[in-house]
């Protein structure tokens, strides 16, 4: 008996501690992580709305969706949306980044600024912008009123257009200073003897900036970009809170589009569909990111 | 002969390089000073005035959102919820990436390879749903407690993260404690816990931005339950709030109970936060 236990005692150190330390993250892993995937990889292929009992209905969905004008529009949304983004983020963040590495005062004072917003909930934050760009007493009009910009009130958020621009600028200010952030401490990586010796060899500062730091910054701002096309793509929060989709659909992005079917209060859910286009939306992030990768490696 | 400095400036750069950023460093913190700022004025006040400093500062607006629209509870809501899921998912977080940094089993590849894979694989807010249903069928959904489960994982960017951290800390330190009798548990807690704390310190605040920035989940597990509400949940309610919804100046307060208490952390622990975002999104 005494044998028996010392024997467990010494299986339990060097075996069962370590399963019995990993259990609960991977308890809470499979249920919050993996569970929600496999609900939706099943009930994909279901017509439910939680009230009558799920009807299995195959690739029903599928067409469904591939005739779905709404949910189009969403996607192509969705890319105009990311893709302005994209274009204003990065090149600004690449900018102040570039610029906060030389030699200037109050370096840690700027860059905490530009970092400041993405430790702000954007819920939180919405309110203060619905306020702001309100049309009648919003503080943008008043001043753009006051500068002599304007002659009437915009109502930004209730035109397609401009809600649509709303919407990149609020989300490029919610996230950029995490990439200003990125690219500045990968600039910081380079060894400060190579610039002194493409500098005692006469090379100049846009030589250098070109032919050296650039190629040198790649491999990371490779995979700064990847993950800012991947969160662009999923955009939810900015759009949710600030239009919710709207004008008319206007700035309505695949994952509000898909938030609706399981939530918005007023129409009967539709589980089985939403899950559908989750799946979709999935697969068109995948594309985008394998061909992202695929681009690069010809490059290389 | 002095060598002139490759890296100093020419005044006209930098005072070009300076107006760039202090233009920038405006339009970012507008917003913020809007909303801190519009919470001291009258509501009167806020929707005339350009000035962003108010004529006359009051604190009503904190008063009536902290007494009569229930902002002390949700404050109490939101900090209960916080800091359960930060120090939860540490203990996770730190103890799987000890386990995985440390010892060789069964299963460690697929376990492995599933956490990595994870972090491709989205499906974003139809998650949502299935997560819900699993706190309703387990009555989690009735309490604070529905929350605290869902952020007391670990995380699987901060595993990583702890793992990287934990990799780079010699074995050394295991043999010495081994050779003492220390079992593998008694290592994690009195070895390696403390040798990991600047990692926990990165990971428990990036872990406390989410969950108190946290908004869509917290929303839809407590709808119809407003005692449980968090602050950013509640918040974004009072815009449609009836009896509110022209006060924007109790709107703004109210905004700002949850805004403020994440900036001042943010000031206090810049440093952790910079190492955190630089490390998590190069290795991540």
């Amino acid at each position: 008996m005494k044998k028996k236990k010392k024997m467990f005692g010494e299986w339990f150190e060097d075996v069962g501690i370590t399963y019995v330390m990993l259990l609960p993250n991977f308890i809470l892993f499979l249920a919050f992580v993996v569970y929600p995937i496999i609900w939706t990889l099943r009930y994909m292929m279901f017509d439910y709305n939680g009230v009558t009992a799920a009807k299995f209905t195959g690739i029903t969905n599928f067409i469904k969706a591939f005739h779905d004008a709404y949910w189009w529009n969403a996607v192509m949304n969705t890319l105009r949306i990311a893709g302005l983004k994209l274009l204003i983020e990065i090149p600004l963040a690449m900018i102040l980044a570039v610029l906060l590495n030389t030699k200037i005062k109050g370096k840690s004072f700027f860059r905490g600024a530009y970092f400041l917003p993405t430790v702000t909930s954007m819920a939180t934050m919405s309110l203060a912008f619905s306020f702001m760009f309100s049309p009648y007493n919003g503080i943008i009009n008043m001043l753009l009123k006051n500068w002599g910009l304007i002659s009437e009130n915009i109502s930004f958020l209730e035109n397609p257009t401009s809600a649509f621009i709303t919407v990149v600028i609020i989300s490029v200010w919610s996230v950029f200073g995490q990439n200003v952030l990125l690219i500045l401490s990968g600039l910081q990586n380079i060894p400060e003897e190579i610039y002194e010796s493409a500098a005692v060899d006469g090379a100049n500062k846009v030589h250098i900036f070109f032919k050296m730091t650039i190629p040198m910054i790649l491999p990371i701002f490779k995979i700064i970009l990847m993950l800012a096309i991947i969160g662009s793509l999923g955009i939810f929060d900015p759009i949710y809170l600030i239009t919710n989709g709207g004008p008319n659909h206007a700035t309505d992005v695949m994952a509000t589009n898909i938030y609706g079917y399981y939530f918005n209060t007023g129409s009967v859910p539709q589980y089985g569909y939403g899950a559908t286009l989750s799946f979709i939306s999935s697969i068109i992030i995948g594309i985008i990111t394998v061909l992202y990768m695929r681009l690069q490696k010809k490059e290389d | 002969m002095k060598r002139k400095n490759p890296n100093s400036l020419n005044p006209v750069i930098e005072l070009i390089i300076y107006v760039i950023l202090i233009l920038f460093t405006i339009i970012t913190l507008f917003p913020i000073t809007y909303s801190i700022m519009g919470s001291f004025k009258d509501t009167q006040e806020l929707m005339v005035s350009t000035s962003l400093i108010p004529k006359k500062f009051t604190f009503d607006n904190y008063i009536y959102a902290w007494n009569k629209i229930n902002y002390a509870r949700y404050t109490l809501n939101s900090v209960i919820v916080s800091i359960s899921c930060v120090i939860l998912s540490l203990l996770n977080s730190s103890m799987t990436a000890y386990v995985l940094s440390r010892r060789e089993f069964k299963g460690k590849k697929i376990i492995k390879t599933m956490y990595l894979l994870s972090m491709f694989i989205s499906v974003g807010p139809a998650a949502i749903y299935p997560t819900y249903g699993i706190l309703v069928g387990t009555g989690l959904n009735k309490s604070l407690l529905g929350l605290v489960v869902i952020g007391a994982g670990g995380g699987v960017s901060n595993i990583f993260l702890t793992m990287g951290y934990l990799n780079g800390v010699s074995k050394d330190y295991d043999d010495a404690a081994r050779i003492d009798g220390c079992s593998f548990f008694k290592i994690y807690v009195q070895i390696m816990l403390p040798l990991m704390l600047p990692i926990i310190g990165v990971v428990g605040l990036l872990v406390f931005r989410g969950i108190w920035n946290s908004y869509l989940l917290p929303m839809i597990v407590t709808m119809g339950q407003p005692e449980l509400q968090t602050l950013p949940v509640a918040t974004v309610n009072l815009k449609s709030a009836g009896d509110t919804a022209t006060m924007w100046s109790v709107m703004l307060a109210a905004a700002n109970i949850s805004l403020i208490p994440m900036i001042i952390v943010y000031i206090l622990c810049n440093k952790q936060f910079v190492n955190g975002i630089t490390a998590g999104g190069i290795k991540g």
